[in-house]
Order: structure tokens, then sequence, then C-alpha cells
């Protein structure tokens, strides 16, 4: 227990020192914050946009958080920062696809039936075989995609990633107040969608 | 779409949350550090252009506004020589005018 707390207190100020000599002009060590962080920010970034646009999406995220480390105080780990950049970055490419106005997917009878089955599901074995079904990936997708870019956003965080209204408020820059008022609209407008409402 | 009962909807609800987080990590593509750091290095160098266009806008502005502070005392001070020569014409005038004798004196 100790010697993690002092693995973790090392990999800080290992942390600390790479930042400093970055913000002090060696530009090349950023590469190293890259590779530390990139599974967490495809984490991040692959549960929320398309696959195809993932890789982008990672790559901007890096480029914005190169050029807003001025404004990193150091107040958060550096992983919650950049990680509040990816969630961001994944709320501005739903804002700007709204603005593109992409056709919303339409439910096939294919979808149709795997709802049926998953609300069917008699045992816990039947229910956890539905919901890893491809069909129940396409659903969610095509449920969010409903939704509008913030309420999107705020119900990923907290309803579907599980984060506290204080965590999802901190990763989108946005009021606790905001949040709670949001998440409880977002998931009130998911149950107008799944029940064909709206 | 069907209208769903609350335990429906909720059981739906559960159904899609569980298929969200079971979604696989996507795989990291190769070269993701190198092209970063090549955009970056292009957007400071693109940044250090524009800073230097920055540049360049000030100064002319900053010598624009020097030039016209420069024009406008010097434009005070004529106003103010010419204004004080034509005072001092007129002063003779009235000179002239005051010790001459009128018409109606002689």
């Amino acid at each position: 227990m100790a010697d993690e707390s002092l693995t973790k207190r090392a990999q800080a100020g290992d942390e600390q020192d790479l930042l400093r000599r970055i913000r002090g002009g060696d530009r090349d060590r950023f590469a190293e914050l890259i590779s530390r962080y990139e599974d967490r920010v495809l984490r991040i970034v692959g549960r929320r946009v398309p696959a195809a646009r993932v890789e982008e999406i990672v790559h901007d995220v890096f480029v914005r958080a190169y050029f807003g480390l001025a404004q990193f105080s150091g107040d958060v780990p550096f992983d919650h920062w950049l990680a509040g950049i990816a969630v961001r970055t994944c709320y501005d490419f739903w804002r700007d696809r709204t603005r593109e106005e992409v056709p919303v997917s339409t439910l096939t009878d294919d979808h149709h039936r795997w709802i049926e089955q998953a609300l069917g599901a008699q045992s816990d074995d039947e229910w956890r075989s539905q919901v890893s079904r491809w069909e129940a990936k396409e659903v969610l997708e095509w449920a969010l995609s409903r939704l509008s870019p913030e309420n999107r956003a705020v119900l990923t965080l907290v309803h579907l990633d599980g984060h506290s209204v204080r965590e999802a408020a901190q990763l989108l820059g946005w009021t606790v107040v905001t949040v709670k008022v949001r998440a409880h609209r977002a998931r009130h407008a998911l149950r107008k969608i799944l029940s064909g409402n709206l | 779409m069907t209208e769903y009962r609350d335990d429906e909807l909720q059981k739906l609800e559960r159904a899609l949350t569980e298929a969200y987080r079971r979604q696989p990590d996507p795989v990291p593509g190769a070269g993701l550090a190198q092209q970063v750091m090549r955009d970056i290095r292009q957007g400071a160098s693109d940044s250090g252009r524009w800073i230097s266009a920055v540049a360049v806008d000030q100064l002319v502005w900053r010598t624009a506004t020097m030039a016209a502070a420069v024009v406008l005392v010097l434009s005070v001070f004529t106003v103010g020589v010419v204004r004080s020569m034509t005072g001092e014409r007129a002063g003779l005038l009235a000179e002239e005018f005051e010790s001459a004798p009128l018409l109606g004196d002689e």
C-alpha cells in the first residue's frame, strides 16, 4: 500500500517535470505524454464518436492539449484535464454534425425484434447474450443520435459511464447545477425516444 | 414504436447501458504520436508566422498613431502661431484706425 502511494507520487513528480520541460520549449517530449495517455483517450473517444472518426478525433485531442498546456494549472491531475479535453472535443464533434444536419438513421425490423427479445429475456444468461448482440449497439446509437449534443454528452457521462454529476461538470467545464438539470432532461428525452414519443 | 411500461423502459435502458459498457476498446492506430507531433510543429511554426504578422500590424498601427499625434501637435502649434500673428495684425490695424481722425472729428 505504502509502496503503491510512493510509486504514484514518483510518477506525478516525473509528470510535473515532463510538463515543465515541454512548457519550457522541449516540444518533442510531448510524444511521451501521447504514448502514456493514448489508450485512455482512445477509450473515451471510441465510445463517443463513429469508429471511422476515432483516430482523427484522438489526434485533435492531443493537438488541443498541447496548445492548451499554458492553461493547465495543475489543480487537477493531468489525466483528468486531458479527459476533459477529450470529452469536450467529442461534444464539439456532435455539435458540428448537428449543424451539418446529417440524416438520423432509422430502426429496422431486426432492431425492433432485438428490443422485444431483450425485454422478454427470462434469465440472466439470456439477457447477457442479448446485450452482446450488434443490434444493441445500433439501437443505442440510434437513440443517442436523436438527442441534442448537450443531452448526449451529459447522458453518456452520467448514465452510461457512471460518472458523478460533479465529475461530469468538471469534464464538461459546466456548472454542477447545469449538469444536474441536463442529466434529468436527457434521461427524460431518452425515455421518450425509446417509447417512440420523440 | 410501441409504448412501453415504466419497468420495460428501465429494462431497455439497462440493456443499452450494458451494451455501451461492453464495447471493445478501439485499437490504437500506428504512428499517432508522430502525426500529432508533426502537426504540433507545423501549428507552432504557423503560430510563429501569425505572431510576426501581428507584430507587423502592431508596428504599423503604432507608427500611424504616432504620426497622427505629431501632425495634430504641429497643427495646433501652427493654428496658435497663425492666430497670434493675425491677432497682432488686427491689433495694429485697430491702432491705425484709432489714431486716424474720424471724418466727423475734423
